[in-house]
């Protein structure tokens, strides 16, 4: 007898919950007509190097991905393009620029967290190179060097270690502009240059190329130096810290502190015809800043920002463009 | 969301059906046990390298038993399929249209990333979006090394010496050979270097030894006209043994040749990358162990020199192609399995088959070792892949550069060649409409001639080797031979080992040291001369002459190219001839397969 009351009990309590499942999802729509949470699927631009960010933060966003090296977008943008995305995941150089050649189409919300560009290398070889430079590295001493042979009297070091090449992401990228940016700070003394300076300047235009065209146009140099050894002396790369501390060789790798450098700050960007709502944009930045906090991004930022303003970030992104095609 | 899930599965249905559709016309397509029920599954379809198919047929394997999901629910199934990275790239710039080669692929993994280049410069030239994208994650990287048996490494005393092409052009052009270094029976210095239009390796090696020609950091279309380049890389070429389109023809020779001890006469250095190396001096020269094969290490096991000049990596890359044929599903289903094989557990069995791992993270462990001939501590330098245009006016040089040959092209005309093949032609047709082809694949400055074989030749009924077209060079006389294949016409018997033989003393007689000298027989039989009672006696002693011929210090190398067509013909008889010239064997059992090895023979010269 018991046993039979158990079971009806067990059996008005299934039916129950049924019931109640059934009214809480009454307002739900029809299985045959697309949800409204289906029509907001959002729609995430990530620039490239953020790609990681991108794709922890997809899932619980409910996004679509595009990825798009962030000098093309904001080339897109300034031709009058629209963004095709409601939202753009991307870092303060690029935001500034957009800002400048088109004003009105979107806005930027900053995320609070920063990475720098960084020098590092294979430890004896960086070590060879800051010597070769005197007492400290500089961006200048860096570019010089690029592809000069190591084991010569210009350089030092080993002539079995081929040729100094320092990997740089490509021009289009975050770290590439960056690059760019460190050596223009360091050649005029600070970010208070023209465009004129730089239009001008036939010496800083050479190190530019010297630069760009030792990088090997690669795309994730770090990575590169580390799997294939010998591709690179050195990189400069954001995170790069984080990359050789989850390398296995980790030991065979240093960074350098003293080379004059820059921080990049993480941003979303929203276009104005985005109809992304505030607390769409609310989830993304704050999941964002977790993904980012988790691949090695900080709370402040390690150096100053640096940067130019944006019409001149424009044009040294430009610039760089020209001498290294 | 049922409404795209839904409409998803019946995409997927469709694009199955179509492909089965597809399936059933082809005869040779390709596939690979346990990939031929994907279910309502999206199919990743990967176009992978010869020497990482095995790998990642097993990761594919595992990866689909996970019941992998993209993001609207839908499951996942990747299935791989074998295609050689020059194939896969003349393929994918065509658009990849060909049913028979497959299904055209989600994710393109070539051996190096400068195919994806080729591919892209291909399609620009017919102004053609790009569909290979410009970065990818490494699967797993391996070096270029020159390969050299131990005792010749030591003779150089490398590593203490830096080795690099600038020592092999040395060697190559020295008319003491290895005398100069103190071993004068060695001979002359051999390369063994593959064809760079159809294998890395050759591409990587012919890259290689064109900056250290050069003497720069980077390769420009000037760079290549200079004349000091040019002679640098004839000089290399000057030593090679043979092209070809496989490493592995040439480890299977050495292998074979350090049983008999005559290793170092067979080729002094080769071309290949480490983990091929690494194979070789594991017991696996072909890096596969058929079924009961049991690793027997070599007697003199080789070193992998870093050349001093730099080198280039093989990194093997994952494309997700940006093609029309690819969906965002597709592209989403990719992105899993990319990041499914950069897992260190999965990225550990990389490093068993003597890969080293893409994943940085991933600690580098034996059998990347120094018990095992490589140094995991080089390569030091490495060099740039030069820009696409720069790559395809590479190819163009080489082929003006590379050693020349000296080749007969014999043909069965046996009776059974009048067979039917496909129901509208015969097998003299194809093979005819097939060799006329590969003649467009010689160089001008080739020198080739024709023969045809088979019982009762000649005016008085009593030859069994006609002359149709002297040896000759090939610019001259191509429409000559041409004519005369296309006016074949089937005969008697197939007397295969006279004919192999007097074949071989006829290059014999002209014998050019600074040309590859060699002969193609293409045969649809077995030896049948009238007198069965003699054949086994016929083979040995072919046998021994040619393996004796081909050996020594003071050979004069002529190799066997054989063609087994058809379903008669007597492969091992014809595998035994090859190897014992130190050439190779190729199987055309299907008719239709014909033109395809008739060009991969020719990759040889």
């Amino acid at each position: 007898m018991k046993r039979l009351i158990a079971v009806i009990i067990a059996a008005a309590l299934i039916l129950g919950a049924v019931a109640i499942r059934r009214t809480l999802t009454s307002g739900e729509p029809s299985a045959d007509e697309p949800s409204a949470h289906s029509a907001r699927v959002t729609r995430l631009l990530c620039a490239a190097e953020l790609s990681k960010i991108c794709s922890a933060i997809s899932g619980p966003l409910e996004a679509e991905v595009t990825v798009e090296a962030p000098g093309q977008t904001v080339r897109r943008l300034a031709v009058g393009n629209a963004l095709d995305a409601d939202v753009w995941l991307t870092t303060h150089p690029w935001t500034e620029i957009t800002s400048t050649t088109r004003p009105d189409a979107g806005s930027t919300t900053p995320i609070q967290r920063y990475s720098r560009l960084a020098v590092g290398g294979i430890a004896e070889r960086v070590a060879g190179l800051t010597s070769s430079c005197g007492s400290s590295l500089t961006w200048k001493c860096i570019a010089s060097a690029s592809g000069k042979a190591w084991g010569t009297a210009g350089l030092g070091g080993q002539p079995t270690w081929g040729t100094f090449e320092l990997g740089v992401r490509r021009q289009d990228s975050t770290a590439g502009l960056l690059a760019a940016c460190a050596l223009a700070n360091e050649w005029f003394r600070g970010p208070n240059y023209s465009a004129a300076d730089l239009d001008d300047t036939d010496e800083f235009r050479t190190a530019l190329a010297r630069l760009g065209a030792e990088s090997g146009h690669s795309d994730d140099p770090a990575t590169q130096m580390i799997s294939q050894p010998g591709s690179f002396s050195a990189v400069a790369d954001l995170n790069l810290e984080t990359t050789i501390a989850d390398a296995a060789q980790r030991d065979r790798y240093s960074t350098v502190d003293d080379v004059a450098t820059m921080s990049v700050q993480l941003a979303a960007y929203t276009p104005s015809e985005s109809e992304l709502t505030e607390a769409s944009r609310s989830q993304l930045v704050q999941l964002a800043t977790q993904a980012a906090t988790d691949q090695g991004w900080r709370t402040g930022a390690p150096v100053a920002l640096g940067t130019p303003r944006g019409a001149i970030l424009e044009r040294l992104a430009t610039l760089w463009n020209e001498v290294a095609a | 969301m049922k409404t795209w899930k839904t409409l998803g599965t019946a995409i997927t249905l469709s694009v199955l059906a179509t492909s089965c559709s597809q399936n059933g016309s082809q005869i040779t397509q390709p596939t690979v046990e346990g990939f031929d029920n994907p279910g309502e599954c999206v199919v990743i379809d990967i176009a992978v390298s010869s020497e990482k198919i095995d790998l990642l047929t097993n990761l594919a394997k595992d990866f689909n038993a996970t019941t992998p999901k993209i993001a609207n629910g839908a499951c996942v199934f990747v299935r791989p399929q074998k295609k050689a990275s020059g194939a896969a790239a003349t393929l994918l710039s065509s658009g990849w249209t060909d049913p028979a080669e497959g299904p055209p692929p989600v994710i393109w993994s070539p051996s190096a990333s400068s195919w994806g280049a080729i591919v892209n410069q291909r399609l620009a030239d017919v102004r053609k979006s790009p569909i290979v994208p410009t970065t990818a994650q490494s699967f797993m990287v391996t070096p270029l090394v020159i390969a050299m048996p131990k005792p010749m490494a030591d003779a150089l005393k490398y590593p203490a010496q830096p080795v690099g092409w600038a020592d092999v052009l040395k060697l190559s052009t020295d008319p003491t050979g290895w005398a100069s270094v103190g071993h004068p029976e060695w001979g002359p210095f051999r390369l063994g270097k593959t064809n760079p239009n159809y294998s890395t390796s050759g591409l990587n090696a012919l890259i290689a030894q064109t900056y250290a020609g050069a003497g720069t950091s980077a390769l420009s279309l000037e760079t290549l006209n200079d004349p000091k380049v040019a002679q640098f890389s004839k000089g290399i070429e000057s030593s090679v043994v043979h092209y070809g389109d496989i490493t592995m023809t040439f480890l299977n020779n050495w292998f074979r040749a350090d049983r008999r001890g005559t290793a170092l006469t067979y080729a002094s250095a080769v071309a290949i990358e480490e983990k091929s190396l690494i194979d070789y001096n594991r017991g696996n020269p072909d890096g596969v162990l058929d079924a009961g094969e049991e690793p027997r290490a070599p007697r003199i096991p080789l070193v992998a020199v870093y050349p001093k000049e730099g080198t280039l990596y093989s990194d093997n890359p994952f494309f997700v192609l940006n093609a029309d044929w690819v969906s965002e599903d597709e592209k989403a289903g990719a992105a899993l399995f990319g990041e499914y094989v950069q897992r260190p557990e999965n990225q550990a069995k990389v490093i068993e088959s003597g890969f080293r791992p893409g994943n940085p993270a991933v600690p580098l462990a034996a059998p990347v070792s120094a018990d095992n001939g490589v140094d995991p501590n080089q390569p030091q330098s490495l060099l740039k892949v030069p820009e696409p245009q720069v790559m395809i006016k590479l190819l163009d040089a080489w082929a003006q550069n590379r050693k020349t040959a000296r080749v007969v092209l014999s043909i069965d005309v046996s009776g059974s060649m009048g067979e039917d093949a496909d129901g509208s032609s015969t097998k003299l047709d194809l093979a005819k409409q097939a060799a006329i082809d590969a003649l467009d694949l010689f160089n001008d400055a080739d020198e080739v001639g024709l023969q045809i074989f088979s019982t009762g030749l000649g005016p008085a009924q009593d030859q069994k080797v006609l002359e149709l077209v002297p040896v000759g060079p090939i610019g001259a006389q191509r429409e000559a031979i041409a004519r005369a294949i296309d006016g074949l016409v089937p005969t008697n018997g197939t007397p295969l080992f006279d004919v192999a033989e007097q074949s071989y003393d006829d290059v014999a007689k002209g014998y050019d040291p600074s040309r590859i000298n060699a002969v193609i027989l293409l045969t649809d039989g077995r030896n049948d001369d009238g007198n069965k009672a003699d054949d086994v006696d016929q083979k040995e002693q072919l046998l021994a002459k040619l393996r004796s011929a081909s050996s020594g210090e003071n050979s004069k190398p002529i190799r066997l190219f054989t063609v087994g067509y058809g379903a008669d013909a007597d492969q091992a008889s014809l595998k035994a001839m090859a190897e014992a010239s130190n050439g190779a064997a190729y199987d055309a059992s299907n008719p239709k397969s014909i033109s395809k090895i008739l060009t991969q023979v020719v990759s040889n010269f």
